[in-house]
């Protein structure tokens, strides 16, 4: 994506590669820059997110090389919407796309921002749509409609990393989201007493009771309303099986996490490694190699269970971080519910 | 005579040299196309494909010019060290005036050295820019080796700068390449 | 004796009748069936053949039961970019016809196209030595014929490409073999159907180069442990061993032919 000079390139190679190595910005091989997160901060959205790795904007003590200081900033949010269920399946699904600000892309031309987008999209739609994650509360009136969780995501800032944010911010979002409660209303049809003597045609007449939307042992909930309650809503199920990403940069033996845009520019071989610990048990979800160098099986064996180890780490910091937020949300909300009332 | 596949070890022997078709890493030498190597030992380990390849420096070309400016002849190349390239596929070239020939360089002037369609033989200098490779035509053996006249004839060459049409006998300059029996 | 053909007295049945149509796969297999005719650690039989498409520079069809793909080589050329590189593009791009799915697929570029065309680039890229061809790409155009799941398409593709990369000659560092593994609980199939994979919690693709025993790509989604992934990318990695003498034997074929 950012162009480098060979110069650049192999200082910053044989920096990584020195013993002990360094990088651009001091950090150590496994360290991350600092995350914020934030969560409900769109407030027409179901669930949103707001996560930054590094600083943001320019505003630091230190001006970096090049003019490019900023971290990597992505805003997610979640819509629900009201879908019909198709014939054979189960109803409910997550829908996801990234949007790419051009903002944060100012070299790349149009086509070519058009392609990261499909290209960012495609993966977080495969790991997140997938159907061993499919939350089983999105169901409004079984057979007939079903939420259907619109995820958007938009990159307003590239400094490097930005799955890993990508990710963060991803399932931070469906975390927060709220499924807004709903109740079945059913219609039913008066006893039917038509049909007799109107042609010549004596068929006996269905005497079961039961409306006319009966057929083929449906439910007779037709339509639904939203019943009123203090809260959103509630949470999304299976939350906590929604995974963190951890992109290892491989060059050569090493290995290195959170790269920025230069180092980014100047390793051969990355990996997108997606963990999940439902109940502490460790479940990959998504591996994906990237880039122009090949692997061998011994050095993936040994990059997944590290990676494992960096997942967690990741894992348990952002699980703690969420509890914190919808503490801090819960609190505000209830206050403002009964603020109003009194 | 053995076959060998692309990542297939190459049995040798001590190379000093390597020729095409064949790589070298992490001291392995092995084959990077479908073929077959001569068993000589003493021979540079090579797999020879006839394909059609872009130019690299130091290719011989044919090229038919396309476009003339004061500065440079454009020449769209469509035979690549004696291989046609597959029609369409052509390769842009460009030959700057400095390239045209090898002596008073200053005073060459593209229009007396070329005109469009005609067909030039060159030698590929160097990569050139994005769009197109540099090639030169300053040699004896170099130039061009086709040429129509105004009349639509096709021109015999009279000296190194001049051909001549032989339906009006007119004389019209090119930068010719010496015919190779001559 | 002309007779009334309707009988109002009597229930008439239509005067033609047609069976009714089933269209396989419509409804969904929600269970993970016994494998009939191959063990789990099978693969299905490959029917491979380069230098089909006479016009290409190079070109393979392949052919594994269901799955049915041929892949056109061409070039190198000239870039058409405004920027100068040093190294030659690998371009691949991946059609699926109308009719190779159980719904007609809209003739046009979709999503699926170029998430397949990143996933077999991710897998060839790295065989191709592309330090040759400065300033010039090589386009590798795929057509599906007949689809029967995508990770077998991906690991098909793969093969595909990288054959008919052979057959044009492009220097290339080792052949890419590609296969691809459904896991569901501990048990694991090799090159899963598409009604495997649906049923799957979860599917790998692993692509490497068994010449220099070097993984090129490595393509996982879905609920998987991390040991039951590096199994099956073992499986996987001793299954395109096969594979390339499957390459391997077609192309020498090939070269003895003429």
């Amino acid at each position: 994506m950012t162009s480098l000079s060979k110069a650049e390139k192999s200082y910053i190679q044989s920096s990584l590669l020195s013993d002990p190595p360094l990088r651009l910005d001091g950090r150590s091989l496994e360290d991350y820059r600092p995350i914020a997160l934030e969560t409900g901060v769109v407030p027409l959205a179901n669930g949103s997110a707001k996560v930054c790795i590094g600083r943001p904007g320019r505003g630091g003590y230190v001006q970096e090389a090049g003019g490019v200081g900023g971290g990597t900033e992505v805003v997610a949010g979640v819509k629900l919407e009201v879908a019909g269920v198709g014939d054979g399946e189960g109803g409910g699904k997550v829908a996801c796309t990234v949007s790419c600000s051009p903002a944060a892309y100012p070299s790349l031309s149009s086509n070519a921002l058009d392609d990261l987008q499909s290209d960012l999209t495609i993966l977080l739609e495969s790991v997140l749509s997938h159907p061993s994650l499919r939350p089983n509360n999105l169901v409004i009136v079984p057979g007939k409609k079903a939420w259907a969780v619109k995820l958007d995501a938009v990159v307003f800032a590239d400094g490097g990393n930005v799955v890993d944010c990508l990710m963060l911010a991803c399932r931070a979002a469906l975390w927060d989201t709220k499924v807004p409660l709903t109740k079945w209303v059913e219609y039913r049809a008066p006893r039917r007493h038509a049909a007799q003597g109107d042609v010549g045609m004596d068929v006996d007449v269905d005497e079961e009771a039961g409306g006319g939307f009966e057929t083929k042992g449906e439910s007779r909930a037709t339509d639904f309303e939203l019943t009123d309650y203090w809260d959103e809503g509630e949470v999304l199920s299976g939350r906590e099986s929604w995974p963190v990403c951890v992109t290892l940069n491989v060059l050569s033996n090493i290995h290195f996490l959170d790269a920025k845009l230069q180092e980014e520019a100047s390793v051969p071989l990355r990996m997108y490694v997606m963990y999940a610990f439902p109940r502490g048990k460790p479940i990959l979800q998504t591996f994906r190699l990237i880039g122009p160098e090949v692997s061998t099986i011994d050095q993936l064996r040994g990059l997944i269970k590290r990676a494992e180890s960096y997942a967690r780490n990741t894992w348990t910091g952002l699980e703690a971080k969420l509890k914190d937020e919808e503490a801090r949300r819960g609190v505000k909300a209830r206050e403002k519910f009964y603020g109003r009332l009194g | 005579m053995t076959f060998l596949l692309p990542g297939q070890p190459v049995p040798v022997r001590t190379p000093t040299t390597i020729g095409p078709g064949v790589y070298l890493k992490h001291g392995q030498l092995r084959a990077s196309l479908a073929g077959t190597l001569a068993d000589d030992p003493n021979q540079t380990p090579a797999i020879h494909r006839q394909r059609p390849h872009p130019p690299a420096p130091n290719s011989l070309i044919l090229g038919t010019v396309t476009r003339l400016s004061p500065l440079h002849a454009v020449v769209a190349i469509s035979v690549v060290d004696g291989i046609p390239l597959p029609a369409g596929e052509e390769f842009m070239g460009m030959i700057r005036t400095q390239d045209i020939r090898a002596t008073e360089r200053d005073k060459v002037k593209t229009t007396d050295c070329f005109r469009g369609g005609d067909v030039v033989k060159g030698l590929v200098i160097s990569l050139g820019d994005a769009r197109s490779y540099y090639i030169t035509t300053a040699r004896n053996d170099l130039g061009v080796i086709f040429a129509t006249s105004e009349a639509g004839a096709t021109m015999e060459p009279v000296s190194w700068q001049e051909m001549r049409c032989p339906i009006t006998g007119r004389i019209e300059k090119r930068k010719c390449a010496k015919p190779e029996n001559l | 004796m002309a007779q009334n053909p309707f009988d109002r007295r009597r229930i008439n049945g239509p005067e033609e009748s047609f069976l009714p149509v089933f269209e396989p796969g419509q409804e969904r297999p929600t269970t993970w069936n016994a494998r009939c005719g191959r063990q789990s650690t099978d693969i299905r039989q490959i029917f491979l053949q380069p230098g089909l498409i006479s016009q290409a520079n190079g070109s393979a069809y392949i052919e594994t039961e269901k799955t049915k793909l041929a892949c056109a080589v061409y070039g190198p050329r000239q870039s058409k970019s405004t920027t100068y590189s040093e190294k030659g593009k690998l371009n691949i791009e991946v059609k699926f016809a109308p009719f190779s799915c159980t719904r007609r697929r809209y003739p046009l570029h979709d999503a699926e196209d170029r998430s397949l065309a990143v996933a077999i680039h991710q897998s060839i890229a790295s065989s191709v030595r592309l330090e040759l061809f400065p300033k010039s790409t090589i386009d590798v155009f795929i057509t599906i014929i007949e689809n029967d799941g995508i990770e077998g398409c991906v690991a098909s593709g793969a093969i595909a490409a990288s054959t008919a990369l052979a057959d044009a000659g492009i220097e290339m560092f080792g052949l890419v073999t590609s296969c691809s593994a459904a896991v569901r609980g501990d048990d694991i199939r090799l090159d899963p159907t598409e009604e495997e994979t649906n049923t799957s919690d979860g599917v790998v693709v692993v692509a490497c180069m068994p010449a220099l025993s070097s993984i090129t790509n490595v393509w996982q989604s879905g609920r998987i442990t991390a040991e039951v992934t590096l199994r099956c990318m073992e499986m996987c990695q001793d299954r395109c061993i096969d594979i390339h003498s499957v390459i391997a034997h077609s192309l020498s074929s090939m070269n003895k032919a003429p």
